[in-house]
């Protein structure tokens, strides 16, 4: 049966379970979306207010609930403006199908209207991408696209197809993509691994984003149970293990927990599964974990090696890996070794936790209004968080309580990313509370889809915590260079009245003593809400780990 | 320590394979010293051999983000040389 390329586009979608797609229309693509129209009963279409607002909603989507992201623009600046999102997404390894229109292929090298060579441009930050011309293409492509997303390290793969070949007629053929070249796995001897986990006194266990991949969670748990070992997870390894457990260690890297980052130094074994040993995580890697022996587990083989050198390195799938380890690992506990996270735990508790918990005055600081959200919601929200200060105070603050609970931008640290993020996580998850936490930089990056929220009518929660400077970069300038802050003073709309021109309700709160009521209020409203909080200006983040330091190093004020 | 490496790598011939493979070099800093690039088995595939200067850590790393790309077949490095000795050097960049 012949079919247009717009509508064998189509086709494609639905066959891959698509339901759900970001957009913006223009020229080069409105084959598409004129197919798109007709046909009333298929995908639904989130109209965004700018390309980069499309796919870090695809990206909230496809990090909550580990489906492919989709979004489409137009050629040109359209395709453009999604870099910065792919980019994140290629570094956070988040499945996602970018569809840029292109212009005419007869125009293809001749500087016409809208054209950019977005292929060009993309192949650092894709896993994979590919200009379609004809029609004919569009299945397999398709099909290709979508298989090499959400296999193996998932990751953005654009498309991008020229406006002839969505106008031409094709034949549609079913296709499954299967890749010809699978890449072999090298055997490991697990029971040798096992054998070092038997003999470490002080093993360690690092849990990354690939925990939270390949849904190993509860292998994770039992593993950490059985052996007796301590877990930290990294950023985006968050709520891949209970807060609340008693082997919980902490939060890795330059903001994370003091015991998570100093006892780095004193373990014996390293179990890294699912991460990367990002510079955050470990600081000047010439003085990290030194002594110890080092396991990494990760799926893709390029970071094996990359950054830190492992003495047993296993390219796996985690889920996989810790099955097989579960098999082979003997019961333990380590508990003079658990012992010293507590010590750590109590000490950074007094010097840092503390002081941000104790009420001074009227003034509010970010720890108090994320442990106060963490309660008020029993730590079963997804937070979507933007970057900088408030993002790391609520990997710190918010005590995670459900897996698949934290959404942000960690490796590309995207200012602008948590607005459309959450709009994409409240649409695969709409029975779950998302609460958006931005700072009054970030949130001013991508404001504009606020319009998307009051559009799709979309029960977001959103807490802008206002210090009136972009709080970061300020910390640095005070603690590194002699406090000059330059140009980190932000002079800020009225937030309230701006979602309220949208139609959103909110409201501003300056006093600890009204907070509790407004956060209820927030959370008890039926649709979306903006609560603004005015904190504390020039509060620092602690514990930090300062640039070029190594882990032993972090500072606790 | 520095080398001459001349890594030799079998892709499917489809356009843009070229670009892929000169980002991954190119991001590590590393200026391509001779590139050869052919179509072999009925043009199915493609062969290709680069030539650059640099040390085993990054010549491993850049080795496995090459593996990435989705039309590399196999990859071998078909020569690695001491940068010691000027005719080493020219010879590296002959074969």
């Amino acid at each position: 049966m012949n079919t247009s390329g717009a509508e064998a586009i189509l086709k494609c979608l639905k066959r891959e379970g698509v339901e759900l797609i970001f957009g913006y229309p223009g020229g080069t693509i409105m084959p598409f979306y004129d197919a798109l129209h007709r046909d009333a009963h298929g995908i639904r279409h989130v109209l965004v207010r700018h390309e980069q607002g499309a796919v870090h909603a695809a990206e909230g989507y496809a990090r909550a609930t580990h489906r492919v992201g989709v979004c489409v623009a137009t050629s040109g600046p359209g395709a453009t403006n999604l870099i910065t999102g792919i980019t994140d997404a290629m570094l956070d390894s988040v499945p996602l199908v970018c569809i840029t229109g292109q212009v005419t292929s007869a125009l293809l090298g001749t500087d016409a209207f809208q054209e950019s060579d977005i292929v060009g441009m993309t192949i650092p930050v894709t896993k994979w991408n590919y200009q379609i011309t004809k029609p004919a293409e569009i299945p397999e492509i398709f099909a290709k696209a979508f298989h090499l997303a959400r296999t193996g390290r998932p990751g953005p793969v654009l498309i991008d197809i020229t406006k002839d070949a969505q106008l031409a007629e094709c034949e549609f053929h079913e296709t499954m993509f299967r890749m010809q070249h699978a890449p072999q796995h090298e055997q490991v001897d697990v029971k040798k691994i096992a054998e070092c986990i038997h003999s470490a006194k002080r093993p360690y266990l690092l849990a990354g984003h690939g925990i939270l991949i390949s849904k190993a969670e509860k292998e994770l748990k039992q593993f950490a149970e059985k052996t007796g070992i301590p877990v930290a997870c990294t950023l985006l390894g968050l709520s891949a293990f209970p807060t609340k457990h008693p082997l919980y260690a902490g939060m890795l890297g330059m903001h994370g927990n003091y015991g998570a980052n100093v006892l780095t130094n004193e373990a014996d074994l390293l179990i890294a599964i699912g991460m990367r040993f990002d510079d955050r995580v470990t600081g000047n890697v010439n003085s990290y974990a030194k002594q110890a022996k080092i396991i990494h587990i990760d799926i893709d083989p390029a970071e094996l090696n990359k950054n830190v050198e492992a003495h047993m390195g296993w390219v796996s799938d985690a889920k996989e890996a810790l099955q097989q380890l579960l098999n082979e690992v003997k019961p333990s506990s380590h508990e003079a070794w658990v012992k010293r996270f507590r010590e750590c735990d109590a000490e950074e508790y007094e010097k840092v936790v503390k002081l941000e918990m104790e009420e001074k005055n009227e003034s509010i600081n970010m720890a108090q209004v994320i442990r106060k959200l963490s309660d008020q919601t029993q730590g079963n929200a997804v937070m979507v968080t933007d970057v900088g200060q408030h993002q790391m105070i609520a990997a710190r603050y918010y005590r995670f309580n459900q897996t698949h609970s934290h959404v942000t931008s960690g490796g590309l640290g995207t200012m602008g990313f948590a607005l459309p993020a959450a709009i994409g996580a409240k649409l695969g998850c709409p029975d779950r509370e998302v609460i958006v936490v931005a700072g009054d930089g970030g949130f001013q990056m991508n404001i504009q889809e606020l319009g998307v929220i009051a559009q799709e009518k979309l029960p977001v929660k959103i807490v802008i915590l206002n210090n009136e400077y972009l709080g970061m970069v300020r910390q640095w300038q005070e603690l590194f260079f002699e406090e000059r802050y330059s140009f980190t003073a932000l002079h800020n709309p009225d937030f309230v009245k701006l979602a309220d021109s949208y139609g959103i309700s909110g409201e501003r709160v300056a006093s600890i003593h009204d907070l509790d009521a407004a956060i209820q209020r927030l959370l008890n409203s039926k649709d979306a809400y903006v609560l603004e909080i005015a904190v504390e200006k020039k509060s620092n983040v602690f514990p930090m780990v300062p640039s070029g330091a190594g882990v032993g190093e972090v500072r606790l004020s | 320590m520095k080398y001459v490496y001349v890594i030799s790598m079998v892709t499917e011939n489809k356009m843009r394979v070229l670009q892929r493979i000169a980002s991954v070099i190119a991001r590590h800093r590393l200026n391509v010293m001779n590139m050869n690039v052919y179509e072999i088995m009925n043009t199915k595939t493609s062969y290709f051999s680069v030539t650059f200067q640099s040390d085993e850590k990054t010549t491993r790393l850049v080795m496995m983000q090459l593996k990435r790309i989705v039309e590399l077949l196999d990859i071998q490095v078909s020569s690695k040389v001491p940068l010691t000795q000027t005719n080493l050097l020219e010879k590296a960049v002959c074969l």
